[in-house]
């Protein structure tokens, strides 16, 4: 395989990782966005996304399409639960404690799953193991999807927030939460549900990405780090922000891990995250960044 | 030269200038006042002397040492010390930490000073201590010392943080409306205060909006109106400068006598 | 009278810890003991940072971690002595905090506590991958005892004299640093950032001294871990060292020395005697976070202390009305 076939290969697989990236990352942005807070859980909702994935297709049988779809609504509906139990009655105090708060589910969440399931990966078998071949360049139908899936859904969500009712009392909260309180927006109602639908991206990326290797209870982990990588790079609260620094995320690993080494592309995204703090706290990309 | 020399002092938010090339100088030991109508620019002018903010262009100059760069803090270890508009304190700290806390630069010990506990160290911590007995004295706060700051009455709350920014030697101190919210028995006596300040040789520049209270004090006013100055001199002069009269007039405040 | 009864309650907090360990004469529970005494360490070192800095750092594993691998290194690989090894340990531990927080402190928000977790994880990635280094997954094992004038501190009742006396070091450097002007810069930046930069105060600069200091407390934790039991592997820089002293720290009372110290003592002793797999415990670990932040965010110390006093308050009135 010739240089250039060679760096196309690394271009899609790292295109459509990216978007599985995107995903995450636009759900802890948005919640970042309306909330103010950063869901430390945030990895462990993209967790329970692929892990409920196959415990529906393991246990009920289910094919891989209807299982994600089920684990995608459980996954929103825990991140609704998630957050009335514990995010809302610290949502008035201190920074500190509603990081802590998170962090606290987090560990919460991904050692009750592995307490019940045990530690072990699990694989996924998707309808989609095949590959498909473009041109020179091969790839898995699996990425194919995440790539058609995850834009989709990125367009959708645009949509949605700019033309339903609802996606314009989440920006009016985003803008002004007094003001949306005296026009009569149930505030604590819109937390409730964008909290919910950022972690239903996350699982929706946990259900589309986890087939690639396996889902195991700690998968959430890095998970939620390169989410931060990514934020950070795209401006905390930005959506494009996020999804142009998890495109870039995906492709800047694909190239290390091909042709750097496997063991250490995972560090990449750290590297960056360091650089991006000391030189443009604001983010590179970001629209509506804020160091402070 | 004078104590604090402001040159030409300009800062533009965006393409909002919020103060344009103002000057003036205050002399040293004199109480001087800044005033001017609601977003005349008192506030940024009053945030770009203590650093909280960096000019656009213009210098400051604080006896003698361009300052115009210098962080906040390095600013208070020269003695350009300030309050804040809104009740400031460290609620959850007692009346005596708060002040404690505000002796910080006058602290000569290092960090190993402080861990082993030497001669040097004691002695600056009792002596800081002592002083801060002393202002909490003066400020008539010294009953209060345990109790945590934040259950203070406003009042004296107001006097706590005077008490703080004492605490660190000022030679410049700056009061951000320092009777924002006071009865006006609580504003008499702040005017004593400010004046005993005086008599102990701190000179005072202070922005507020109740008349009387900076007729009553200033030695000299500069008055702001759109970011620029538009007057500067004695009271006397002030209250019968017309630009200064027009300005008032035309927001409905008055100035009494 | 009420720093007498400190006293008394300090004295006798000591002189009970020298003379458990001589009572129970189990190996095992002295290890329980040495595991608790580390414990105690990071919890102090946590709270510098949660109580008096006012930050959140999700990465203390990293420090501890670090000093386990420094000191291990060193004196397997290299054959230094285990005080050599100890003390390069805080100090490259300190040059990483200082770093970290240098870069990161200056920032507000959530910057800080992502540097750290994502810190932990790098570190956890570095010893995971650099097999000639740190032999990966399978750890290092065999790292020697400490000796003190030629002797072999290998028993646990005399490791934990050795711990003990860290913790009495550190909770005396805590107590004169809290009561210092860099103390008291800590609680000001805490409490109101503005406020203490116009008093003078280079907050940035303090936070990061706190912060500095704390990890290398945490590297000292991880060195005497690790000559301790004799293994490190890059499960000392999991979520598991950082979750555990935060945990502490919360449960027990930010800013204080009790509070750690409480925290650290409930969370080692008690799971060993209920005897719960590593999950299970964590869940619960977890739980309790939760509860506790949301209904008792002052700490099990300071709880107690108001349900006293709410007593005496409540027992006054009654005596009145009888009266």
């Amino acid at each position: 395989m010739g240089i250039s076939e060679a760096v196309g290969q690394q271009l899609i697989n790292g295109l459509a990782m990216g978007v599985g990236y995107a995903l995450i990352a636009v759900g802890l942005t948005l919640v970042f966005g309306i909330l103010d807070i950063i869901n430390f859980a945030h990895g462990e909702f993209y967790m329970l996304g692929g892990f409920l994935t196959y415990l529906v297709m393991s246990i009920v049988g289910l094919p891989y399409i209807t299982a994600l779809l089920i684990a995608v609504l459980l996954t929103f509906l825990a991140g609704i639960v998630a957050e009335r139990l514990t995010v809302r009655p610290v949502m008035k105090r201190d920074p500190m404690t509603t990081l802590l708060i998170t962090f606290g589910v987090s560990l919460f969440i991904m050692h009750l799953i592995e307490y019940i399931w045990g530690p072990t990966p699990r694989n996924i078998l998707t309808p989609f193991s095949e590959t498909q071949a473009i041109g020179k360049l091969v790839i898995s139908q699996q990425r194919v999807l995440i790539f058609i899936v995850g834009i989709g859904i990125i367009i959708l969500l645009n949509l949605f927030i700019r033309r339903t009712k609802l996606g314009k009392k989440i920006r009016a909260t985003s803008q002004n939460k007094l003001a949306a309180q005296l026009v009569g927006i149930n505030v604590n109602r819109i937390y409730s549900f964008t909290f919910g639908l950022g972690c239903a991206l996350a699982a929706v990326s946990g259900a589309l990405v986890g087939p690639l290797s396996a889902v195991s209870p700690i998968m959430g982990q890095p998970a939620v780090l390169k989410s931060f990588v990514i934020v950070v790079l795209g401006g905390l609260g930005s959506i494009p922000g996020a999804v142009v620094g998890g495109v870039f995320l995906g492709i800047v690993e694909a190239f290390a891990g091909g042709f750097l080494s496997s063991a250490w592309k995972d560090a990449i995204g750290f590297a960056i995250l360091i650089l991006v703090l000391l030189l443009k706290p604001s983010g590179l990309f970001g629209a509506k960044g804020s160091a402070a | 030269m004078a104590f604090l020399e402001v040159r030409d002092l300009t800062k533009s938010f965006g393409g909002l200038t919020a103060l344009n090339k103002v000057s003036f100088a205050v002399q040293e030991g004199e109480v001087f006042g800044l005033i001017g109508p609601n977003g005349a620019g008192k506030s940024t002018c009053f945030n770009l002397l203590t650093g909280f903010l960096k000019p656009t262009s213009g210098r400051i100059v604080f006896n003698g040492e361009e300052v115009t760069s210098l962080p906040d803090y390095a600013r208070a270890r020269m003695g350009i010390i300030r309050t804040f508009q809104h009740t400031s304190l460290f609620s959850g700290l007692s009346v005596f930490e708060n002040v404690l806390i505000g002796t910080h630069c006058c602290h000569r010990s290092t960090l190993g000073g402080a861990l082993f506990r030497t001669k040097n160290f004691l002695k600056d911590e009792q002596q800081l201590r002592a002083k801060v007995e002393q202002i909490l004295d003066f400020v008539e706060l010294k009953e209060k010392k345990d109790l945590p700051a934040g259950s203070l009455s406003y009042g004296e709350q107001r006097k706590l943080e005077i008490a703080i920014a004492l605490a660190g030697d000022p030679k410049l101190l700056l009061l951000d409306e320092p009777a924002a919210g006071m009865n006006p028995a609580e504003s008499r006596k702040l005017m004593e205060l400010i004046k005993a300040l005086q008599s102990r040789g701190i000179t005072i520049l202070l922005v507020e909006h109740y008349m009387q209270l900076i007729m009553g004090v200033c030695d000299r006013i500069a008055v702001l109106n759109y970011g620029v100055k538009i007057a500067e001199g004695t009271p006397q002069e002030v209250r019968n400068n017309e630009e200064v009269i027009r300005v008032y007039l035309g927001s409905r405040t008055k100035i009494p006598a | 009278m009420k720093n007498l009864r400190t006293f008394w309650t300090y004295f006798a907090i000591l002189a009970v810890c020298l003379i458990l360990p001589v009572i129970i004469s189990d190996p095992y529970y002295h290890s329980v003991l040495v595991t608790t005494a580390i414990f105690v360490i990071l919890a102090l070192s946590m709270d510098i940072i949660v109580g008096y800095i006012g930050e959140l750092s999700l990465g203390h594993a990293a420090f501890f971690g670090l000093g386990a691998y420094v000191s291990a290194i060193l004196t397997k690989n290299l054959h230094y002595s285990f005080w050599a090894g100890f003390l390069a340990a805080i100090v490259i531990a300190g040059a990483a905090g200082y770093i970290i927080g240098f870069i990161t402190l200056r920032l507000k928000g959530a910057y800080f506590a992502i540097v750290t977790l994502a810190f932990a994880e790098i570190l956890r990635l570095v010893a995971s991958n650099w097999i000639n280094l740190t032999r990966g997954p399978m750890g290092i094992p065999g790292i020697p005892f400490p000796k003190l004038f030629g002797w072999e501190l290998s028993s646990g009742l005399v490791y934990f004299y050795l711990v003990l006396f860290f913790v009495l070091l550190s909770v005396i450097l805590i107590i004169r640093l809290v009561n210092s002007p860099a103390g008291r810069a800590f609680l000001a930046a805490r409490e109101h950032e503005d406020l203490a930069r116009s008093v003078g105060i280079n907050t940035y600069q303090f936070k990061v001294l706190g912060f500095t200091i704390a990890t290398m407390m945490a590297a000292a934790a991880g060195s005497l871990y690790a000559h301790f039991f004799r293994f490190v592997g890059p499960d000392l820089l999991g979520i598991y060292y950082t979750s555990t002293p935060l945990l502490m720290v919360f449960i027990g009372g930010r800013a204080s020395i009790a509070g750690p110290l409480v925290g650290a003592v409930i969370f080692s002793v008690l799971p060993e005697f209920l005897r719960m797999a590593g999950s299970l415990r964590m869940v619960i670990f977890a739980l309790v976070l939760i509860v506790s932040v949301i209904f008792m965010p002052q700490g099990i110390i300071r709880a107690l202390g108001n349900l006293r006093r709410r007593k005496k308050e409540d027992g006054l009135t009654q005596t009145e009305y009888a009266g």
